[in-house]
């Protein structure tokens, strides 16, 4: 017959199993409680991305996820952090809004990850703005900088605004003609609604620095051949144009520089940010790369800083990613991984390993250094951005920024009040 | 004459483009009646290939052209038996569904052997740029005219005076007739996709060497093809290359005069305008059916 006392041992002696066990457990993870519906599962950090991987910005948003990808794969390989391993759930949307759309919905209620990555395209943020905000989902660092995301309080973001492009292109143009009293200003644009902003802010910003505005030229998203723009530009050169701030697309880039070396023309052109692209700088006519610069809010994998160092060595260990090494949005889809995992760690040692999107979101809101890949970042602001732009060219390896962020963006933190 | 000279020969050259894309499209519709949507699907393909044979594997061009031609060729079969035989007698609108299917598929062909990123344009033809007062005009693009007119030649004298030709033009104008005659419409089927793709592949390693950067987007050239064929008649293989050349000329001067927002407006204006005043095309013939 079994006594009472072995009745009150077994169940004492599995309760005590049981907290061994949970504390075992919970030394293993780090010190971190699962919360599944915030994207901590017992052995995974999922993390989502959203952007285009096989649409007409694919080329653009590729190197973003890349880098993301890779940042998961460095930290899983030396153990993980915070006893689990980072999962990216990417989404590929074609750069398409409704596509956008679902995707956004499968992360929050299907994939219930912690936090997005990128959401690449004003038609695609702006209109899911509600939907972030009703979701409290944190995003990070999506490839453009819009009015409507600096309202949008879970939006963190990297890239520059287009009236902070303008403003260190035309600085960058002033300094390549020799002065901003002597600049003046022809803007080629796409003709899309970004396009017209941003010769708005060229505008703006020309005058604010005492230089002069010619006229704009369109050029179409998908043109073939750029004679006419080529006779529009010599046309407003005639009548004193002597700089180019330009928007557009590789694509644009490339054909209208063939046809402006093809029809001896030579001018100081200064792009916006997804202009600061390899590709250009490698597949472009020297005569017209020899003055042309593009801004940038972060700097590639093969910059010279204490940041670049991990994805350097990453990178020179997996070969698929060897062409990468000069793309700045690779940097940004790495620095997008390390932010988020520095808020949650902050967040972590916090609250005793409780967690939540909620939390992370809070420690996001706070004070990051990317070791010089960026500016110093600081969320702790309502718009969640810290204008951050430079001036880049090609040193025959990668791009490389001429004056660094500090002096480029000295003005534009001066301008929010951050200096 | 600054002005409009560098925007004529750059018209000229860009609608000679158009006219070789639209001539497979044309002669496609000609034989077989399928609006073949995937035009600018095709083309891209034949790109691709051709970056493949002279870049990556850097073939002598000979090989390198004809080994472009049989794979479009045999796509070209492909298509017939698989998608287009199985579709004859079926709504119209099964067909030209059928070809956007067919587009998707090349697509996502193009996207697993070759990824997203831009390639750079081939360089087939001879450099360099001579002037005609304040106008440059490029060697390549006078080489990309001559060879379009060249190829368009050829077919147009072989759809007149080769057997070949005759029987594809007796399928186009009578199919039943052509059956009761003995004429194997299967056979001229199967070659009409297979010349319509071989001369898509022509257009496409001309417009490769004419555009700026390669990327998924170069199919959409195809989407400017379709109104040159329409505009000039979607029956008529002259039609075809007039209709060509005049989106071409009309794209180069609006854009160059009003500036690049305004190119679509005159060309599909164009289209508009043609097909209310002559709906069979400039050089197409009306069709009269009997009720």
């Amino acid at each position: 017959m079994t006594s009472l006392i072995e009745y009150v041992r077994l169940p004492t002696a599995i309760a005590l199993i049981a907290l061994l066990t949970n504390a075992t457990f919970a030394a293993d993870s780090g010190g971190l409680k699962s919360a599944p519906e915030s994207g901590i599962t017992d052995t995974a950090i999922k993390i989502g991305w959203m952007g285009d991987e096989s649409g007409p910005a694919a080329s653009i948003e590729l190197p973003d996820i890349h880098g993301l990808q890779a940042y998961a794969d460095f930290v899983n390989s030396k153990g993980g952090i915070l006893g689990r391993q980072i999962q990216i759930v990417d989404l590929d949307d074609k750069s398409r809004p409704d596509n956008a759309t679902v995707n956004f919905r499968r992360l929050v209620n299907d994939e219930h990850v912690l936090a997005i990555a990128d959401m690449a395209g004003s038609q695609i943020s702006t209109p899911l703005g509600p939907a972030i905000v009703a979701a409290k989902m944190p995003v990070i660092f999506p490839q453009q900088t819009t009015d409507a995301q600096l309202q949008t309080p879970y939006i963190f973001n990297l890239t520059a605004h287009y009236a902070d492009q303008a403003d260190v292109i035309v600085a960058t143009l002033a300094r390549m003609i020799g002065g901003a009293d002597k600049l003046n200003l022809m803007v080629v644009r796409l003709s899309v609604p970004s396009g017209d902003e941003f010769d708005a802010y060229a505008q703006r910003s020309v005058k604010a620095q005492g230089g002069h505005y010619a006229s704009a030229v369109t050029v179409g998203y998908t043109q073939e051949d750029y004679a006419p723009t080529v006779v529009q530009i010599k046309q407003a050169m005639a009548s004193g144009a002597n700089a180019i701030a330009f928007h557009g697309t590789i694509r644009n880039a490339l054909g209208l520089f063939n046809a402006l070396s093809k029809a001896g023309v030579s001018v100081p052109i200064a792009g916006i940010q997804s202009l600061a692209a390899p590709d250009i700088f490698k597949n472009g006519p020297a005569d017209i790369l020899a003055k042309f610069e593009a801004v940038q809010s972060a700097l590639p994998p093969s910059a010279n800083v204490p940041g670049a160092k991990d994805m350097q060595t990453y990178i020179q260990s997996h070969p698929q990613y060897a062409n990468e090494g000069g793309e700045p949005y690779f940097s940004q889809g790495w620095l997008s991984g390390w932010v988020l995992m520095d808020a949650l760690q902050r967040v972590a040692t916090q609250n005793g390993g409780t967690v939540s999107r909620d939390s992370v979101y809070q420690a996001l809101s706070s004070k990051f250094d990317t070791g010089g890949l960026t500016c110093p970042l600081d969320f702790t602001g309502p718009m969640h951005y810290t204008p951050c732009v430079t001036a880049m060219v090609w040193d025959g390896k990668g791009l490389v920024s001429k004056a660094g962020f500090a002096a480029d963006s000295a003005t534009l933190q001066r301008k929010y009040g951050l200096k | 004459m600054s002005v409009f000279l560098p925007l004529l020969t750059s018209g000229i050259a860009l609608g000679s483009v158009y006219a070789a894309i639209a001539l497979g499209f044309v002669l496609v519709f000609k034989s077989s009646g399928i609006l073949n949507f995937a035009q600018g699907d095709f083309v891209m393909i034949a790109i691709y290939l051709a970056i493949l044979c002279f870049v990556t594997l850097r073939l002598p061009a000979v090989i390198a052209i004809l080994f472009v031609f049989a794979a479009m060729g045999a796509l070209g079969l492909l298509v017939h038996y698989l998608v287009a035989k199985p579709l004859i007698g079926k709504p119209f609108f099964s067909l030209v569904l059928a070809t956007i299917g067919v587009g998707l598929i090349l697509h996502a062909v193009v996207i697993g052997f070759f990824g997203v990123y831009e390639q750079r344009p081939l360089a087939l033809f001879t450099p360099g740029v001579f002037h005609i007062g304040d106008a440059a005009i490029s060697y390549s693009d006078v080489t990309i005219v001559i060879i379009t007119f060249a190829v368009v030649g050829a077919f147009a004298a072989i759809f007149r005076w080769s057997s070949i030709g005759l029987r594809m033009r007796a399928v186009a104008e009578n199919l039943e007739a052509a059956v009761i005659v003995g004429i194997d419409t299967d056979r001229v089927f199967a070659i009409t996709w297979i010349v319509g793709l071989i001369v898509s592949a022509i257009g496409g390693i001309l417009y490769a060497n004419f555009t700026s950067s390669i990327d998924l987007s170069i199919s959409d050239i195809g989407l400017a093809a379709i109104p040159a064929a329409i505009i000039g008649g979607m029956t008529s293989i002259p039609g075809a290359v007039i209709g060509g050349l005049l989106l071409g000329l009309i794209e180069q001067i609006a854009s160059g005069y009003l500036g690049a927002q305004w190119r679509d407006l005159f060309s599909f204006g164009s289209l508009f305008i043609v097909l209310m005043i002559r709906p069979q095309g400039l050089f197409g013939r009306a069709e009269i059916v009997r009720v």
